[in-house]
């Protein structure tokens, strides 16, 4: 089966001019992944997509780079040209609605986070030299520009400015969430204690007009599986700590935070995740049930939810089609978003997995007896859920949304660790068949996207589509689910995500040297 | 039996469109003819060397066989009452002007882009796309004008004089070589060693154009066309530069009301996207034209002949039988956008057509084609392929029907095709487009019989008129699905 990739996929110089007529771009000798091309996202809805391009070599230590915006029909929009130095790569970028900001990296100057306005004029720069970048955000880039993961640590603040999460230097590791302003001025930053004696991480959830949100989490040393998890609530305008709260105790129990959103027409903020026994280890046990907290912008806490896995949740199993629950055999559920939409209903997307004994692993071990690689375990990767919860915070429904199962084997020695860890490790690798989630909050609309194996179409069931698209929308609150055939013409081809309701279909034909690139509605 | 008559119909029109057909590819013949004879007519210019000379000769060869790549193409028309019409006006103008080789020859391409060419020799293409917005046969005569004048004055051949001069220049040579040797700068080093010729040569363009506007201006007052009528050709050259479209009410236009959830559809357009607009860069903008500005033309032009300078005092007149005109342009637009793969293109001016000619049923005809290859497509998430993709910088007309294709359902698709081919049952006649509706319907209620005796009638038929890549698309989805043998693309 081909395999999909929602990377980013440059093609060669010579076709740069050609998104806006065009749907060919000709001339493609080859094409690589790379972090050269990407989205630009603004409050997570896709607007616009971007290039970044050697030019040619200044002088030994610099180089000129174009950069070309595209708005969401690919449509050429602005190019402009600037110099950094050689061997830059293009990390990030974000709009706020009147600028863009820019990370670049360079592997001996360090980062750059750069400011542009509209008309392509650079309005600030705030520079950090590698030596005072931390190691663990030169890993993070590492690891991003290896892998097709998309970089986000920068998310708009209101539409002045940006705000950014990172790793310091602290006697153990820490981190800062970093303010700037539309000139790259630095704004207000916060900063973990820097006699902290445990490694804390921070993930930017939400930012809103007064608070930001993130997930905190801390523990002792990187070999320990002892991690407690926060929610941190900032003030969005000056920095000033509002709230860290702690998600549970060894003692209690602990608390995963899986998204925190803020609401500022309510004055609340909601936590989802997963809640787990006294004792019990986040990346090894599996959790005792899902939970919803909800808490005021000052962070107080107004109403907290559990909903077990056994008892709550199973009566809604209870109920599914016969033909369902066949399938439901006990798996982990791995999340992938949390959706909340106009109406105060709460959506938790996940997928089901379970590690298992894999007979093509067995079968390889006794072919190739020592030599072989391959861990005798498997995860198998089985259909998607949907958790919905009202706005009184009372789940509704728990739906399992079929799609054929895929089974991704382990590397020898991987199937020591735990479902969880396993999960995390699947999700690195690209295995999960969630794709990505299409937001357009203003119009109260959210498309879920996931390739199903299964690709057979309804219609006809001996009939297959090349590829098999399966889309959870949740339009007005209100969720429904189908599976779009996307047809191709060439064998090499691959999808990313579009504009709200859309999806972008690319194929390559080696003999035409071309691209031909579409977009398709998800729905009708 | 209905498959039948159809078939009879097809043979009966297929004899009238093969003698039209005959009668266009002999006239294509005869200037592709006159083309290899220039092509082995090459006179060596005197004052260039030998080298010179010998790449000269490469590029009037490369010209003319680009012209014969142009004239095999199946986009040529040079017969019908349309190009009769135009061609009349071109003689007009080579009889009054004795000085123009009288051998020269208008030829229709057609495309719906706004344009008009020649390449330096006797023969001046003009696009379909022109001809739909120009009114009368003086703003006719003067884009033909222009374009003989192009050729009096061998403002081609001049410029690839100046081409060769320059790709022979030894010293610039040196300094390209220079610059590529050297790892750094090279794209600016070049830009700076460039881009003045660059600029040079746009200017000597623009030159170009303002000498053919006065000599074009000469030979239509000797052909007798009104000048002031003429002039107000600039009015649609200027609403085209700009993208300014008059208003097009696509819900009255095709009785969308009768659909209100359709209708609907059409209100939600927004002409950017998220991003919204840039700023361009408008002081380059004159330097690197090739074509003065519209205005400015206009200006000269008037001023030559002491004429009133506001273009807007100018009222562009109809020709009388403007209307019988437009609607023959119109139909080969269509049949043209439709071969070109374009189902945005064949909507938008299938809709402009029903507007202009609501009793003429080929407007529906091909709306129905249309709309039923879009239900098709987009069942298939392939429609993107045939579609345009909404782009502010075209003309907002345009723009909206982009966008309203864009949210169109499939559903909402055959609903409108079932509503227009209450049109089409009632013609008297058949053509390839019927069949395709015809095809489309047997496959959908699944009488594959049907569908089997109607393809053997008629594909060749919809092969010759070239939109057979719908019917491509039809049967490798019925040869996948259905698994129909006599579908199968493997066998030629």
């Amino acid at each position: 089966m081909n395999k999909i990739k929602l990377t980013s996929l440059l093609v060669l110089m010579s076709i740069f001019s050609v998104f806006a007529q065009n749907k060919s771009v000709a001339n493609v000798l080859n094409f690589k992944s790379t972090k050269d091309a990407g989205e630009i996202i603004e409050n997570n809805k896709l607007v616009g997509y971007y290039i970044f391009y050697l030019k040619e070599k200044v002088d030994k230590k610099t180089s000129a780079y174009e950069v070309e915006i595209y708005d969401d029909n690919y449509n050429v929009t602005k190019n402009f040209e600037i110099i950094r130095p050689k061997n830059t790569v293009l990390l990030e970028m974000v709009y706020n609605g009147n600028a863009f900001m820019i990370h670049f990296y360079d592997s001996k100057t360090g980062y750059e986070f750069a400011t542009f306005d509209r008309t392509g004029k650079a309005t600030g720069s705030k520079k950090i030299a590698t030596d005072d970048i931390s190691r663990w955000d030169l890993a993070r880039v590492q690891q991003n520009l290896a892998s097709s993961t998309e970089n986000v640590n920068i998310f708009p603040n209101g539409k002045d400015g940006f705000v950014r999460s990172t790793f310091t230097k602290n006697k153990k590791t820490g981190y800062e969430v970093v303010a700037y302003d539309n000139n790259a001025k630095e704004l207000w930053k916060y900063s973990s204690k820097e006699t902290s004696e445990l490694l804390e991480f921070v993930e930017i959830n939400d930012v809103s007009a007064n608070v930001l949100s993130a997930t905190v989490s801390k523990k002792k040393n990187m070999m320990t599986r002892d991690v407690t998890m926060y929610c941190l609530l900032l003030d969005s305008k000056t920095g000033k700590l509002i709230k860290e709260m702690q998600l549970g105790s060894n003692e209690t129990g602990l608390r995963s935070l899986l998204k925190s959103f803020v609401n500022e027409e309510s004055g609340s903020i909601y936590l989802v995740g997963e809640y787990y026994k006294p004792k019990d280890d986040i990346l090894k046990d599996k959790s005792m049930g899902l939970y919803l907290q909800e808490f005021s912008l000052s962070g107080k806490e107004l109403n907290k939810k559990e909903y077990k896995w056994k008892g709550d949740i199973d009566k809604f199993k209870n109920e599914m089609d016969p033909e369902d629950k066949k399938g439901d055999r006990p798996f982990y559920v791995f999340f992938h978003d949390v959706v909340i939409s106009k109406s105060g209903h709460i959506f938790m997307i996940g997928e089901q997995f379970i590690k298992q004994i894999s007979a093509g692993g067995v079968a390889m071990k006794v072919i190739a007896g020592s030599n072989s690689n391959v861990s005798t375990l498997e995860i198998r990767v089985a259909n998607m859920v949907v958790i919905e919860f009202d706005e009184n915070k009372s789940m509704v429904d728990f739906k399992l949304v079929k799609k054929k199962g895929t089974s991704v084997l382990l590397p020898e020695g991987m199937g020591y660790y735990g479902t969880t860890t396993l999960g995390y490790y699947v999700k690195s690798q690209g295995d999960f068949d969630y794709s990505f989630t299409s937001s357009d909050k203003e119009k109260d609309n959210f498309e879920i996207v996931y390739i199903d194996a299964d690709r057979k179409t309804e219609k006809k069931a001996t009939t297959k589509a090349d590829v098999m698209v399966g889309v959870i929308s949740i339009k007005g609150g209100k969720l429904s689910q189908t599976r779009v055939p996307i047809n191709c013409t060439s064998n090499r081809w691959w999808l990313q995500p579009a504009k709200p309701g859309y999806i972008s279909v690319s194929e390559y034909f080696r003999k035409e040297k071309k691209i031909d690139m579409r977009l398709e509605q998800l729905t009708y | 039996m209905k498959s039948v008559f159809f078939f009879f119909l097809i043979l009966s029109n297929w004899s009238w469109s093969q003698d039209s057909l005959a009668s266009n590819d002999l006239k294509i013949s005869a200037i592709k003819n006159q083309l290899l004879a220039e092509k082995n007519q090459f006179i060596s210019n005197p004052s260039l060397s030998k080298k010179q000379n010998n790449l000269l000769q490469e590029k009037h060869e490369q010209k003319i066989d680009k012209e014969l790549t142009l004239l095999n193409s199946s986009l040529i028309l040079m017969e019908g009452s349309m190009f009769e019409k135009v061609n009349g006006a071109f003689q007009q103008i080579l009889k009054a002007n004795p000085s123009i080789p009288q051998n020269t020859q208008l030829v229709i391409y057609k495309s719906t882009v706004f344009n008009a060419f020649t390449m330096g020799d006797h023969i001046v293409f003009v696009h379909l796309g022109l001809l739909y917005s120009l009114k009368n046969d003086s703003e006719i005569a003067l884009v033909l004008a222009h374009e003989i004048a192009h050729n009096t004055l061998k403002h081609v051949e001049k410029s690839m004089i100046e081409s060769v001069k320059y790709e022979t220049n030894d010293s610039i040579k040196k300094e390209i070589k220079t610059i590529l040797k050297d790892e750094y700068g090279r794209s600016s080093a070049l830009n700076e060693l460039l881009v003045p010729r660059l600029l040079e040569s746009r200017e000597v363009s623009r030159n170009h154009e303002f000498s053919a506007d006065s000599l074009g201006l000469i030979y239509i007052k000797n052909a007798q066309f009104n000048i002031p009528t003429a002039l107000s050709m600039f009015e649609a050259m200027e609403d085209h530069t700009h993208n300014w479209s008059e208003p097009f009410d696509l819900v009255s236009c095709l009785k969308l009301d009768k659909f209100p959830n359709i209708a609907q559809k059409t209100t939600e357009y927004a002409a950017e996207g998220s991003l919204g607009s840039f700023e361009e860069d408008e002081d380059a903008k004159p330097y690197l034209a090739t074509h003065p500005y519209d205005r400015d033309r206009f200006v000269r032009l008037a001023k030559m002949e002491k004429l009133d300078t506001l273009l807007e005092h100018y009222n562009r007149q109809e020709n009388e039988t403007r209307n019988t005109e437009l609607q023959l342009i119109s139909k080969e637009i269509l049949k043209t956008s439709l071969q070109k793969q374009n189902l945005t293109l064949t909507f938008y001016y299938a809709s402009k057509h029903i507007e202009h000619f609501p009793e003429d049923d080929f407007g529906y005809e091909i709306l129905t084609t249309t709309l039923k290859s879009i239900a098709f497509l987009k069942e298939r998430r392939t429609v993107g392929k045939f579609i345009m993709r909404q782009n502010p910088k075209q003309a907002e007309d345009l723009d909206r029907v982009c966008a309203f294709i864009y949210s169109l359902s499939p559903m909402d698709c055959q609903n409108l095709a079932k509503e227009y081919s209450k049109q089409v049952v009632n013609n008297s006649t058949s053509s390839p487009y019927v069949s395709i509706i015809q095809l489309f319907e047997f496959m959908e209620t699944k009488k594959f019989d049907n569908f089997e005796a109607l393809w053997l009638s008629t594909k060749k038929d919809i092969q010759k008129n070239n939109i057979y890549w719908i019917l491509k698309e039809v049967e490798n989805h019925l040869y996948a699905t259905e698994r129909l043998k006599f579908l199968n693309p493997n066998i030629k």
